[in-house]
């Protein structure tokens, strides 16, 4: 029988993002730290639940991100039921993944870190925000809009309008693309297309005013780490996974995702929730990995469609190859939508949406699976062990923004050390912290499994340890 | 002038429903889904997001229903709320009723007439299924709401402030 917890007090905030900053005996930073302050209950509330209910459940680890979790499961189901899913149910997962990373990233850049970027950092506050953004940029602020609901119809339309689609699951998928969908989607791709390029055109027009952050936004070296198809391209669904380091040099290659545990190990913190993977081969904490649209603009040989591969060639060159500031996420994100555009573009002639042919139906032939997509912040795994009546024995998720981990404390112990003058934090660095965050654009409900809010609290500690300052925001 | 158009209402329930009372939201959408009524629009949602002003902006009427951490009475709580012009929070891609009203005016310069349902909750732990008094609460705020959305549909205002268990919620962080 299930037990009910009573939360007292009864609260709908459940923790927080904090960051330290900790000075030494001459006042400099010494160092800053990111901590999550969540409990993280999902992993030990599947156990013993059918493996066909984990879609479902696991989608519900985040509003943002449903689709990425409902994917990553599906997939680790069609290993434990050992079947090749039918070619349509692939295209069509495809297809909602691809409408995911639209919508989730024309959230990021147009409303979460549009006004820093298109507003300046060093903007009042006050107006420093999505409405501020709305009055300087009226028109790209509605477009960022329709953006995101172009990206959220195709979800909509394959999965209906349920709040988690239990669409794909172990097997393949429950429904096809309806009628008039095809025609739908054509319609919303010249607007979708035009206001990307508009996004971008922008983003360069103002990146040279942000030369500052972009070399203190956690700009180091790091291995990165996300999938590419057989000819080493981007990819967003299957496909093996490549590390490369700084340099643009593969370290480990052509790795099938079920092996990822002998790559990726995951150390534990003392004060946060959030764990920190790490490249095993190099150890904790050197082996420091990224995932994402930066990481995945480095590993991957060609985006695979013509505008996007134009664009890249343009960022590489601008960024020497390898690109390794965090700030230039905000970047990744856009040649992204733009490659995502291009590949929905190329679908819908596909006769296989509208198929019949959607699942294959097996029974409970292996006891583990891993299932492993990009999600749209990073490389997401799920990897279930279950009963042989299919009921979950283990669950261990990997979520996108924990491998960020080590990569955000870094950033924020840049920012810090780079802005941090004295024993007080001004305006203008809790921006700056704020937005170096943000820049990987964090899933912090979905890396901890947790719901509710999340303000961010900054404290500046002496190295006594007494506090001498603390701002929240949020 | 007589209106010649039958008024959107827009219903959008919202809470993770595996966090037990926190969906009662999405709850009581689904259920008002089942009533079939062509002038209501229905949205269950686990977070409120800003693309959810274009939704808003072509609606009459509004309403939110969610859950209220609260061990006290009322199990049902209906408020006018108002647009307001505060961003988001930090590291929250979630806004709040009001700020989403507030996009949607920014926007679109309209707004519909909105109402905060709350119902009370007690358990916000992990699973599934609601307390006994959300699941009171929820059948309180359905019959209350079919109420409201036929004064909505008939053109007649939503009770008018004051109003026994009708207040205007004051803006948050004021």
């Amino acid at each position: 029988m299930a037990q009910q917890i009573l939360i007292d007090p009864v609260t709908r905030i459940e923790g927080h993002a904090k960051v330290t900053v900790q000075l030494d005996d001459d006042g400099k930073v010494s160092g800053a730290r990111f901590h999550v302050a969540e409990f993280r209950g999902f992993e030990k509330f599947c156990e013993g639940r059918p493996l066909w209910e984990m879609p479902g459940i696991t989608a519900r680890v985040c509003g943002i991100c449903p689709v990425s979790h409902l994917l990553a499961s599906a997939k680790a189901g069609d290993k434990i039921l050992a079947v090749n899913i039918p070619p349509a149910a692939t295209k069509l997962r495809r297809l909602m993944n691809l409408g995911q990373i639209v919508q989730s990233h024309a959230l990021s850049f147009f409303h979460l870190s549009g006004p820093d970027l298109l507003l300046g950092m060093d903007s009042d506050p006050a107006r420093r925000n999505v409405f501020g953004l709305i009055a300087a940029e009226p028109e790209l602020a509605r477009r960022g809009i329709r953006l995101r609901k172009f990206g959220q119809e195709i979800i909509e339309l394959l999965g209906g309008k349920k709040i988690h689609p239990a669409w794909s699951v172990p097997g393949g998928v429950r429904a096809g693309l309806p009628p008039g969908g095809r025609e739908h989607l054509r319609e919303g791709l010249p607007e979708a297309y035009e206001t990307t390029r508009l996004a971008l055109a922008k983003f360069k027009e103002i990146f040279d005013r942000f030369h500052e952050e972009a070399i203190s936004f956690g700009d180091f070296a790091s291995l990165f780490m996300g999938l590419v198809n057989e000819h080493g391209d981007w990819e967003h669904y299957d496909g093996l996974l490549r590390f490369v380091n700084a340099d643009g040099e593969i370290v480990a290659d052509q790795v099938d995702p079920s092996h990822y545990a002998e790559y990726i190990g995951e150390a534990v913190q003392p004060d946060s929730y959030l764990k920190s993977p790490y490249y095993k081969p190099l150890g904790f904490p050197e082996g420091i990995y990224r995932v994402g649209p930066l990481a995945r603009l480095n590993v991957c040989t060609h985006m695979g469609t013509p505008q996007a591969d134009q664009e890249l060639k343009e960022y590489r060159y601008r960024f020497h190859g390898t690109a390794t500031s965090s700030f230039l996420y905000h970047y990744a994100r856009l040649i992204e939508i733009l490659a995502s555009l291009e590949h929905i573009e190329r679908m819908l002639d596909d006769p296989d949406l509208t198929s019949d042919h959607l699942r294959a139906v097996a029974g409970i032939n292996r006891l583990e699976g891993v299932g492993v997509s990009e999600a749209p912040r990073g490389t997401l795994f799920h990897h279930y062990q279950v009963d042989s009546h299919g009921l979950i024995r283990r669950v261990n998720l990997i979520i996108a923004t924990g491998q960020n981990n080590l990569a955000m404390n870094r950033t924020v112990s840049q920012i810090a050390s780079h802005y941090i003058r004295g024993r007080e934090i001004p305006e203008g660095v809790l921006n700056r912290i704020e937005a170096g965050i943000r820049a990987f654009d964090p899933c912090l409900s979905c890396s901890t499994h947790a719901v509710g809010a999340m303000p961010l609290v900054v404290r500046l500690v002496a190295a006594d340890g007494t506090v001498l300052q603390e701002r929240s925001r949020g | 002038m007589i209106a010649t158009t039958r008024p959107v209402i827009l219903v959008i329930g919202y809470g993770n429903p595996l966090r037990r009372d926190d969906g009662v939201g999405v709850v009581a959408a689904e259920e008002i889904e089942r009533w079939l009524d062509p002038s209501v629009r229905v949205l269950a949602r686990v977070q409120l997001t800003p693309d959810l002003a274009a939704d808003l902006a072509e609606a009459d009427s509004a309403f939110f229903i969610d859950a209220r951490s609260s061990l006290e009475p009322p199990e049902v709580r209906i408020e006018r709320i108002v647009p307001q012009a505060h961003g988001m929070a930090a590291m929250d891609h979630a806004v709040s009723p009001e700020t989403l009203l507030g996009l949607c005016r920014a926007l679109y310069e309209k707004t519909p007439e909105a109402y905060l349902v709350s119902i009370a909750s007690e358990d916000l732990g992990f699973g599934e299924g609601l307390s006994a008094r959300a699941t009171r609460g929820l059948a309180e705020a359905l019959a209350a709401l079919r109420d409201q959305i036929c004064r909505s549909r008939a053109g007649e205002p939503v009770l008018p402030p004051p109003c026994p268990g009708l207040e205007t919620r004051p803006s948050p962080g004021s």
